[in-house]
């Protein structure tokens, strides 16, 4: 039981830091198709941002 | 940028972002004609562009400049229908920016030649016109007339910051077209015109990397 309980709140733990992690950061559309069908749902133009892993 | 709050917000209610590596995705690089790193295009939502901003901008300026360009406001196309009813040299040298950096070279060029013959050869806006010029001469491999271009610049500007930058862009250019010697004449020429330069230091580094010298260690 202790173990299934510590795993629980490393679990909220981890879910929570990620959750933390992702609104630390513009949310992205994943792909182009992704970026058009919400576009289209929000009326919200896109902006692609062309970048470079240096 | 995209870890400012305002950008988050921006992003979350505004506009939607779709981020493209380059150098993965080069055909829709290709399609974008994409010069440079960063470069954000705001399209619609067939993916036409409706303009775009190339490299690091602070993030109110950003925003202010994408809000703008949703309205139709300071974009290429607007730009255009302002300069038909009056064509002023800075509109037009706007207008040679935008296509510029969209990588349309023959607007580009006939538009800032519009700035140049619109003023003076030699005035400041005649002089970003023209490094604009040469630049795009060198990027496409026309290294005879950007070489030509950077030393004429170099001449009619002597004794300002856009002699100083043509004067870089004279071995950067030989070194792009793989002329190794001339290139290392070229960096120390630099050196030796211009000994206090903030570019001695670049200079030197790239005169020691054709050499084949190991890189050394700043003290």
């Amino acid at each position: 039981m202790k173990r299934l309980l510590i795993a629980a709140a490393l679990f909220v733990g981890l879910f929570t830091a990620g959750s933390v992690l992702a609104a630390d950061r513009a949310p992205t559309a994943a792909t182009w198709a992704e970026a058009q069908a919400l576009s289209a749902k929000t009326n919200r133009p896109i902006i692609i941002d062309f970048y470079a892993d240096w | 940028m995209l870890i400012d709050p305002k950008a988050i917000d921006f992003f979350t209610n505004e506009m939607i972002l779709v981020q493209i590596n380059g150098d993965v995705d080069s055909t829709t690089k290709k399609q974008y004609g994409v010069q440079g790193y960063p470069t954000f295009v705001l399209v619609d939502k067939d993916g036409k562009e409706v303009d775009r901003e190339a490299g690091y901008l602070e993030t109110d300026n950003y925003i202010k400049k994408f809000r703008d360009y949703s309205k139709g406001i300071g974009t290429l196309e607007a730009l255009l229908k302002e300069a038909g009813a009056n064509k002023t040299r800075q509109l037009s040298f706007d207008i040679a920016y935008k296509y510029q950096w969209r990588g349309n070279e023959p607007d580009a060029r006939a538009w800032y030649s519009s700035v140049i013959t619109m003023g003076t050869a030699k005035d400041s806006m005649a002089g970003e016109a023209r490094m604009a010029l040469a630049d795009m001469s060198m990027r496409k491999k026309d290294y005879a007339l950007a070489i030509n271009s950077f030393a004429e610049i170099a001449t009619d500007f002597i004794g300002t910051p856009f002699a100083e930058n043509a004067d870089i862009y004279i071995p950067i250019t030989y070194r792009r077209m793989g002329d190794t010697t001339k290139a290392i004449t070229a960096f120390e020429d630099f050196i030796k015109k211009y000994p206090k330069s903030e570019e001695v230091e670049y200079a030197q580094k790239q005169i020691a990397k054709l050499k084949g010298e190991p890189p050394t260690e700043k003290k």
